[in-house]
């Protein structure tokens, strides 16, 4: 526990409050910066993956967490920003244009989806972006000269300076600066009115727009805002897999977002890296796991989705605050050590405030 | 509050003949009044009289169908709903509505909306321009935490807080947009008499330090009595008679209002009496009886929540008199 | 003669969209719980009597009649073990809990009765009714047939039952209801008891026309869209929605382009959405303050 005198208003703005945590946070940077020295391409490989799902993961966590939307087809803004930026590079567009490109398209189609959400409720919300994800798929799928169809399409690999994305210490530096960059803005939103208006979307649409909150243009901009977070995974993506097929954008994809957001803490940032590190590695464990376990239960078919589902119900009903709010929870019990008490984390329960009337 | 004395105060709102039913209901009929400039002005009126109702169309959650408001002499019947705190009205809730997940602060600073004037890429990239915005609201917001003495839950999230301290951040939040009009429904429910008289004092305060003039639909007599400038009687829909509070307390048609028709069933003072559960009708009711009874009320709609604890308004079974809509 | 026939095998799919949806929107009502898992419930009740008809070798009435008894104790007991601490949580909470247990459930199907496509024994398998030069699948009619059987027997259970009475009340206003002395809780599990055994008795109709395999639960997602379509909160939308798909689905898959049919549940959802979102039997409003 520590308590900062603030003796100017600007010090309760800053992102860092204190020097103690710019200091871990300057560790952290260069720990990031410095791994690949230690890593063979292979880690590095999956670190970049890492990286690409909490980009991703910030686009669903600002939706999800912050304006309470729910989206099930999140893989379908993954895979517009992938499949527009391949296109855009195959008809030789330069990289520095196309991949802008590939966020703003994604960004509008986002803010198209997001206008259905202004007349419903999330449940409404729920289904139409999982209709909205098949809907893709299915053009994706079918629209063979541009996306190649079933086959799919490999990605072209422009390169600057004689260094090239399909490498992956160079993707792993790309990746790394978009993500510091993709944080620092949703983390400037946050403390914004804008994303002040997000929160209070979530919490009360009636009193957010007594408050003069244009909840239309509140909602279509979150959505955009997500979609486009999603959109520049996707360009990111495209580069990491180097071959974009159907396949790699289905339902499970969007789950996988899902979880990473729950699981990381609903409603953080912090979160949303701690869920991407636990989404990035959790097939690893599963699949060291198949090798270990009896071939009866490691060749279960659908095992990987039932242990998504498994962690996501335990998280659910144990630590709806996820990985996040458990971190605080050791945090604090590590600084008040013999002082602490249980009840200080006691989970808020609110009752169900309906939005309907009968 | 403390009005110059002379000729009246110019008028701030102004509505003329509003109505508004719901199915066959006449929630508010023909129902005109002005709210002067500086002014505290009261709504007063058995359960189901339809002064909230009132706000609702004042804040556009609802369409009057018939009827015409004005806001400083400009029309306001048509003006979107997101658009009435930029005039000048905020509000607080019966059962108040924060952003229970934000903290009290970050309320505040969401009351400061209206006050936005950077765009999504200067917020992203947290520009000068946002900074000073920021600190500028930040400071806004510290003043009426001083005001109203928010300083200890300053950090807490909302939803956490005690009911009476919601009623207050409530009341913190509608103030932070610098309101002309101040719209408070209800405050003292659910209040303990401490609370209630800090909340007469607060009420002085704003009105008098801030400059902000109040309209407020309240059940408690005592706090009408001692802030109200001007009260309105309303029943039934309809407004009964408007003018100084000791006027309109002995109005004739005033008191069969409380007394009369409705049988005690409100009469001030004795609401935070009224066991939640009364439980007398549930008897006859389990014996059978149609259940899915519909009845036309529309207090009795309210919310149903699973298992919301807090006083719930229009207490399902405990009222059934009234048939009119407590909206 | 023809389209008679795409009529009726998108009648008889859009029975079995419309019973997932019924079951859906049953849980809906009485609770505002999204219960993505549906479509898996479905599959469960299938499996169920699977192992009770083939490998047991009970008689297919006696199976049926027993998925039914199990499938409820499933809802029931999902109900009090995963559901009821979430109640108080957001709304997207439940959902993202609900698809959870939709992919717990199909790897449990898959671990317990393995991912090959199984065939429930059915007394009507295979046998047709020509009427006229058409011909019709029993597998169709009976599913048609189950359906309204179903609808009748719902309908007479929400309008004359003491029980049913209460879940009408419940599910208008639970505190009201509470008061009424309506036990709301053992009414919100048996909400979900029903509600199973609705999907066992899609999946034991269907059985026939699509075979039973773990990932048949897929078939939920369009049952969603049915009951948008619909009117989320109505009974009867329910099934008018899944018919509407159903159909829908059949005659586009001819008429258009490959593939389309697959998605067209999906287009007619987000047009009805953008026309009119209440769905075809609104019921749904907004909240007051």
């Amino acid at each position: 526990m520590r308590f900062v005198l603030t003796t100017h208003y600007g010090q309760d703005v800053n992102l860092f409050r204190h020097n103690g945590q710019r200091f871990w946070y300057a560790l952290l940077a260069v720990g990031a910066v410095a791994a690949p020295l230690f890593l063979n391409a292979f880690y590095v490989g999956e670190l970049v993956l890492v990286f690409i799902w909490a980009v991703a993961g910030i686009g669903l966590m600002l939706l999800v967490g912050y304006t309470g939307l729910v989206s099930l087809g999140h893989a379908a803004f993954l895979a517009i920003g992938a499949y527009c930026h391949a296109v855009l590079l195959g008809y030789g567009v330069p990289f520095a244009l196309s991949a802008p490109i590939a966020v703003a398209f994604t960004a509008l189609v986002g803010a198209l989806v997001g206008i259905p959400a202004l007349r419903m409720t999330g449940v409404y919300l729920a289904i139409a972006t999982l209709a909205f994800e098949r809907i893709v798929a299915y053009v994706i799928e079918h629209w063979e000269p541009v996306t190649g169809g079933l086959r799919g399409m490999s990605v072209p690999q422009p390169e600057f300076f004689g260094l090239s994305l399909a490498d992956s210490y160079v993707l792993y530096y790309f990746s790394l600066g978009v993500l510091a960059a993709g944080l620092f803005a949703a983390a400037n939103l946050l403390r914004s009115p804008m994303g002040r208006a997000f929160i209070a979307v979530r919490d009360s649409e009636i009193s957010a727009e007594s408050m003069g909150v244009h909840l239309a243009r509140t909602k279509t901009t979150a959505f955009a805002v997500s979609a486009a977070f999603t959109g520049l995974a996707g360009v990111l993506l495209a580069h990491r897999i180097g071959y974009l097929a159907p396949d790699a954008f289905t339902v499970q994809t969007s789950i996988q977002l899902l979880l990473l957001v729950v699981v990381g803490g609903l409603g953080s940032l912090h979160g949303v890296v701690f869920g991407a590190i636990f989404v990035g590695y959790l097939p690893q464990v599963i699949a060291l796991a198949r090798d270990v376990l009896p071939s009866a239960v490691g060749q279960i078919p659908g095992l990987e989705l039932g242990v998504f589902g498994a962690i996501l119900v335990l998280f659910l009903v144990f630590e709806p605050l996820g990985l996040y709010g458990r971190w605080l929870k050791i945090r604090s019990w590590l600084s008040q050590f013999p002082l602490y008490r249980k009840a200080t984390h006691k989970r808020q329960k609110s009752y169900l405030r309906t939005e309907r009337v009968h | 509050m403390i009005l110059p004395a002379g000729e009246p105060a110019p008028t701030l709102f102004e509505a003329r003949d509003l109505s508004l039913s719901f199915g066959g209901v006449k929630a508010v009929r023909d129902v005109s009044f002005e709210i002067r400039r500086g002014e505290v002005f009261s709504i007063i009126g058995p359960n189901g009289a339809g002064k909230t109702t009132i706000f609702n169309l004042i804040n556009r959650i609802y369409d009057a169908d018939a009827g015409t408001m004005s806001f400083n002499g400009e029309d306001m019947s048509r003006v979107p709903g997101h658009r009435v705190a930029e005039l000048g009205i905020t509000r607080t809730f019966q059962n108040t509505e924060l952003f229970d997940r934000a903290t009290v602060l970050e309320n505040l600073l969401i009351g400061r909306h209206v006050h936005r004037r950077t765009n999504l890429v200067a917020e992203c990239l947290f520009l000068p321009s946002a900074r000073r915005q920021e600190v500028a609201f930040r400071s806004y917001a510290e003043q009426i935490i001083d005001l109203l003495d928010l300083q200890a839950s300053r950090d807490q999230m909302a939803g956490a807080l005690p009911y009476g301290t919601r009623k207050v951040v409530e009341i913190a939040r509608a103030l932070c947009a610098e309101p002309q009009l101040l719209l408070l429904d209800e405050p003292s429910s659910g209040l303990n008499p401490e609370e209630s008289e800090d909340l007469a004092f607060w009420i002085e305060d704003i009105s008098a330090d801030l400059g902000v003039t109040i309209a407020m639909v309240e059940h408690d007599m005592n706090l009408v009595t001692t802030v109200s400038n001007r009260v309105m009687a309303m029943a039934d829909g309809a407004a009964i008679t408007t003018g100084t509070p000791s006027d309109v307390q002995n109005h004739p048609e005033v008191l069969r209002a409380y007394l009369g028709d409705f049988e005690g069933s409100d009469v001030p003072g004795e609401r935070e009496g009224a066991p939640l559960a009364r439980k007398e009708p549930s008897a006859g009711e389990r014996e059978g009886e149609p259940l899915a009874r519909k009845e036309p009320s529309a207090g009795e709609r309210e919310g149903a929540p699973l298992a919301r604890k807090e006083q719930c308004e229009g207490e399902p079974l405990a009222n059934k008199e009234p048939p009119t809509v407590e909206h | 003669m023809e389209a008679f026939q795409l009529l009726l095998s998108g009648l008889s799919q859009g029975c079995v969209y419309g019973l997932i949806a019924l079951g859906f929107v049953l849980i809906y009502k009485a609770t505002e719980m999204l219960n993505f898992a549906q479509g898996d419930m479905m599959m469960l009740g299938a499996f169920v009597a699977f192992t009770l008809v083939n490998l047991l070798g009970l008689s297919f009435f006696v199976g049926f009649f027993l998925t039914l008894v199990v499938m409820v104790g499933f809802g029931m007991a999902l109900e009090r073990t995963v559901i009821r601490p979430m109640i108080g949580e957001p709304p997207f909470a439940v959902l993202m809990l609900t698809i959870g247990l939709g992919f717990i459930l199909r790897a449990v199907a898959g671990a317990v009765w393995g991912s090959e496509t199984e065939t429930l024994d059915v007394p009507f398998a295979g046998n047709v009714l020509e009427v006229g030069g058409v011909v019709l699948g029993y597998e169709n009619l009976v599913v048609i047939a189950g359906t309204a059987l179903l609808c009748v027997a719902l309908w007479a259970f929400f309008r004359y039952s003491r029980i049913g009475i209460a879940m009408q009340a419940a599910s208008q206003n639970q505190l009201a209801a509470y008061y009424s002395g309506v036990p709301v809780k053992r009414v919100t599990s048996l909400v979900w008891g029903i509600s199973a055994a609705i999907s066992a008795t899609a999946g034991i109709l269907v059985a026939p026309v699509m075979l039973i395999d773990p990932m048949m639960g897929f078939l939920g997602i369009k049952a969603f869209a049915a009951a948008i379509v619909g009117g989320l909160g109505s009974l009867p939308g329910a099934i008018v929605g899944g018919l509407i798909i159903g159909v829908a689905e059949q005659f586009v898959g001819l008429y258009l382009p490959p593939g389309l049919g697959e998605v067209s549940a999906f287009v007619i959802l987000l047009v009805m959405l953008m026309v009119r979102p209440q769905g075809i039997f609104a019921s749904m409003q907004q909240k007051k303050v």
